[in-house]
């Protein structure tokens, strides 16, 4: 991988290009439909519609994605592939059985409890310190809505 | 910090607090004064006749559940009902999950979840209809006993009303539901030990002092 520093001239081209793209981007958010029934079975709430898009655009990576060892997060950004191995939080976070990825670093916290301490736990440090955050309640990321059309549409295996 | 922020946030451990520092207060308030005045019951005092009272009242094998089974198998339900789906509702327990104390438990099936919450409500009707319609309950009855009534049954109603987005998006109270349950969850728990609902804990009490006056006049506790 070139890892050589930009110049000043690439470095404004690349800016340029990104200030450019942007709009592009936001109208179209990268999202992420989170359903665990794989892993959890039947869900007891809708899956979420997660924005990863907009989460980018506000967070580093390494913020949410984390391969902790030793109380260091060593995971290596530039490998956060969409379908490589430890990308997603099933990748380590399972229930006791059903773990996807075994040669993952093992973790003691289950897949539920990570997603609800990942998304819940920022979206309230985030609001207790006066700033914009996404949903804090049930219904913003599970929409009940959203819970009966899927029960209406044919039953399919989840993503 | 916006009110949402407030209200799950330092309200809620504040009221869990008032709630049970202020029964523990009221219990031990209760104690040292009856320690000072009631000298005959001190020294009439038998754990066997207090033990038999709980086991006796605290299970429907009373002299009022013959009475009344109709009341009382309500009473126990809205009792059971209530101490139990708030603690044992998957909500709740994510809430615990996330917290600093990290405690994970297992919850109750959301369908049980919902008639146990449902059955409250249902039977808070009854009660209030109970009150108003028995002319000697509506002597006996003042504004707190309505207002009580309605602050128990609150936390109830709001939680349906959230977890089924009853009454929709997209307006302040459909919106605001989680938050709106949640200041009415921390209503309940302030008053309890203000309020003629420190029973959670003086009910204990009372019927101990029934069942030592009675065992030492040998009466059937």
């Amino acid at each position: 991988m070139n890892t050589a520093p930009l110049s000043l001239k690439q470095a404004v081209l690349v800016l340029a290009l990104l200030v450019l793209c942007a709009p592009a981007a936001q109208a179209q958010p990268d999202e992420v439909l989170i359903d665990n029934s794989k892993v959890l079975g039947p869900l007891k709430r809708s899956a979420v519609a997660f924005p990863h898009g907009t989460h980018m655009a506000a967070l580093d990576c390494l913020n949410c994605h984390h391969r902790m060892e030793k109380g260091k997060n060593t995971l290596d950004a530039g490998a956060l592939e969409e379908k490589a191995k430890g990308v997603r939080c099933q990748d380590c976070h399972a229930v006791k059985g059903t773990r996807i990825a075994p040669d993952l670093d093992p973790t003691q916290t289950p897949l539920m409890q990570a997603f609800h301490k990942q998304c819940l736990g920022c979206h309230q440090k985030t609001a207790a310190l006066g700033k914009k955050t996404g949903p804090r309640t049930c219904a913003g990321c599970h929409p009940v809505a959203k819970a009966k059309a899927a029960a209406k549409a044919e039953p399919k295996a989840g993503s | 910090m916006d009110v949402l922020a407030l209200a799950e946030g330092p309200l809620l451990w504040i009221s869990l607090g008032v709630f049970a520092v202020g029964l523990v207060t009221r219990a031990a308030l209760f104690l040292v004064e009856s320690r000072e005045k009631d000298k005959i019951f001190w020294q009439h005092f038998k754990w066997k006749w207090v033990l038999a009272t709980m086991a006796k009242w605290l299970v429907p094998a009373n002299r009022t559940v013959a009475k009344d089974p109709v009341f009382c198998a309500l009473a126990y339900a809205f009792h059971f009902c209530l101490i139990v789906a708030p603690i044992w509702c998957l909500p709740h327990i994510i809430y615990w999950e996330t917290s600093r104390l990290a405690w994970s438990f297992t919850a109750l099936p959301d369908g049980l979840a919902d008639w146990m919450t449902l059955a409250v409500l249902a039977i808070a009707v009854y009660l209030l209809i109970r009150r108003l319609s028995s002319p000697d309950l509506r002597y006996l009855s003042t504004a707190s006993d309505y207002v009580l009534l309605v602050i128990t049954a609150l936390p109830f109603l709001t939680a349906y009303l959230s977890v089924h987005q009853s009454l929709g998006t997209g307006n302040l109270l459909g919106d605001n539901m989680q938050l709106i349950h949640i200041l009415t969850g921390e209503l309940m728990l302030v008053v309890v030990p203000f309020t003629k609902l420190s029973h959670a804990v003086l009910f204990f009490f009372s019927r101990a002092a029934t069942a030592v006056e009675f065992g030492r006049r040998e009466y059937s506790i």
